[in-house]
């Protein structure tokens, strides 16, 4: 191991055993920070908001703060494309309007090991626990949301954002809308990346010029979630007031929704894997066959699991026609689906990381390897089953 | 192209080890700067990496399937992205891999599909 090297511009040679006890409390701080559910605080937000924009030498922006994600994006748009129009008479644009001048303050005066065991220690830590729950589970329904807003209304909440946002700007809104992403920031829910860089400067004792510009990204990422910056405006979504993870910190509930900010906005997971309402909300919507037949495979294992294996096969009055002895490679099972004529067969098998899956196959095939072939679009004379599965 | 060895499964991604580049393959376009072996509907893709590799995906396949070769002249890491149940990677070395993504029925469309994740 090199020597370890602190000064206050520069942290070489690895960890002590000291600062990894003490990262690993700091990944704590920061995971409750991006787990946080109590109400946003208006002053200590709009104080780091307008900390941002004068580091970044911008004029001081209009914040304003919206209860969730959803409307975030949605306002975003509007706002936007109703400036845009304002400015250039036009509405073929939605550039960014800022840029951060703090999230690499520490990046120039770290090396080698010490970044990697700091990276390690903290940010890995403070990702992995979090981002599941937080950043991916927010992110991608946002994005769902936006992407869906040319649709048809249908009443919900994505469809009824998208057409306020269409009342107020016309579809160049919309589209605007669906450009949150290029202007975004996590705030909390970033939080693995603000583990880390307060690490060098907490733990590493790091004492760099650009800290003090960094503060101000800090405690935006302590005091608010996602916002979208524009040269005119800032817009912020507060927490939201439920967040439920299992054990592996993977956004689930089994009664309710995994994520519903205050404005009423809900998301529903099962073990990490987005799911639609009414599974959780109406347990009834969701039988044997729909889950049996459900086209993502992700959502369809989490609704086997949610009606329940053993209902799925009496409902459907399985029986199995071959078994391997290798849960891995599974059991061949034949259903009666509704409204077909003729049973249908399944091999239930077993993944890499130990998870059932239900998968298809054509009802001619009679074996498991012979239905193993099939799925792998090889001749069962070719055939071999791994001898790896991850 | 004949197949060597039946390496592993990542997931929905079977892995062999062949003999050759076989005929009537194209090459395969980055995607962000990624090599995706197995796409995902969620952005929890399958992705090779290595210093110097090609890939290509070859112009015929067995229904609802696609198979992708790839010629690693370096030592190579495929990957899963995702943060929660992930697929442990499998590495390689330099040598031509076959990559075939399972496929599925769908008894109501009486069709095969490429499982989607």
């Amino acid at each position: 191991m090199s020597k370890i090297i602190r000064e206050k511009n520069k942290a070489h040679g690895g960890i002590t055993a000291e600062e990894k006890t003490r990262m690993d409390e700091h990944a704590k701080l920061w995971i409750t920070r991006a787990m946080r559910t109590a109400p946003i605080e208006p002053d200590k937000i709009i104080s780091a908001i307008e900390g941002i924009y004068a580091a970044a030498n911008l004029k001081k922006p209009r914040i304003v703060i919206v209860p969730s994600p959803l409307v975030m994006a949605f306002a975003y748009g509007a706002s936007a494309a109703i400036w845009y129009s304002r400015k250039n008479g036009k509405s073929d644009a939605t550039d960014a309007a800022t840029r951060d001048a703090t999230r690499a303050a520490t990046r120039d005066a770290t090396y080698d090991a010490t970044r990697a065991a700091t990276h390690d220690a903290a940010y890995a830590a403070a990702y992995a626990a979090t981002d599941d729950a937080t950043y991916d589970a927010t992110h991608a329904a946002t994005y769902d949301a936006t992407r869906a807003a040319t649709r048809a209304a249908k009443g919900n909440a994505e469809e009824l954002a998208a057409l306020a946002c269409r009342g107020l700007a016309g579809n160049f809104g919309v589209e605007c809308a669906r450009r949150w992403s290029n202007v975004y920031q996590g705030g909390n829910m970033w939080a693995g990346y603000d583990c880390y860089l307060t690490a060098y400067r907490d733990i590493l004792g790091l004492e760099l010029r650009e800290h003090a510009a960094y503060a101000h990204w800090e405690q935006a990422a302590i005091h608010g979630g996602y916002r979208v910056m524009h040269e005119e405006f800032c817009i912020v979504s507060d927490f939201p007031e439920v967040l439920k993870v299992d054990d592996q910190n993977r956004p689930h509930c089994e009664t309710g929704p995994s994520h519903r900010w205050r404005d009423g906005w809900s998301l529903y997971h099962w073990h990490g894997v987005k799911i639609p309402a009414e599974w959780i909300e109406n347990k009834k919507s969701l039988d044997a066959k729909t889950a049996l037949t459900w086209q993502n495979i992700e959502q369809r294992r989490a609704a086997l699991e949610i009606v329940g294996w053993n209902n799925v096969l009496r409902e459907l009055k399985a029986r199995v026609i071959d078994e391997h002895p290798d849960p891995a490679c599974g059991s061949l099972v034949e259903v009666q689906l509704p409204d077909l004529e003729k049973p249908s067969r399944f091999i239930r098998a077993q993944c890499g990381t130990k998870r059932e899956f239900a998968i298809g196959v054509p009802p001619e095939i009679k074996t498991v390897t012979a239905a193993q072939a099939w799925l792998t679009g090889l001749p069962e004379s070719q055939f071999e089953y791994p001898s790896i599965r991850t | 192209m004949k197949i060597l060895e039946t390496l592993g499964a990542q997931g929905e991604i079977r892995i062999f080890r062949v003999d050759a580049m076989p005929k009537g393959v194209k090459p395969l376009s980055r995607e962000n700067g990624q090599l995706i072996i197995g796409h995902s509907e969620t952005g929890h893709h399958h992705i090779l990496e290595a210093e110097r590799v090609q890939v290509f995906e070859a112009e015929t396949a067995p229904e609802g399937m696609r198979v992708l070769y790839a010629l690693l002249e370096s030592p190579g890491e495929l990957k899963h992205l995702r943060g929660h149940d992930t697929h442990a990677p499998h590495s390689f070395e330099p040598g031509v891999y076959m990559f075939r993504t399972d496929r599925e029925y769908d008894p109501y469309a009486e069709l095969a599909r490429r499982v989607a994740d």
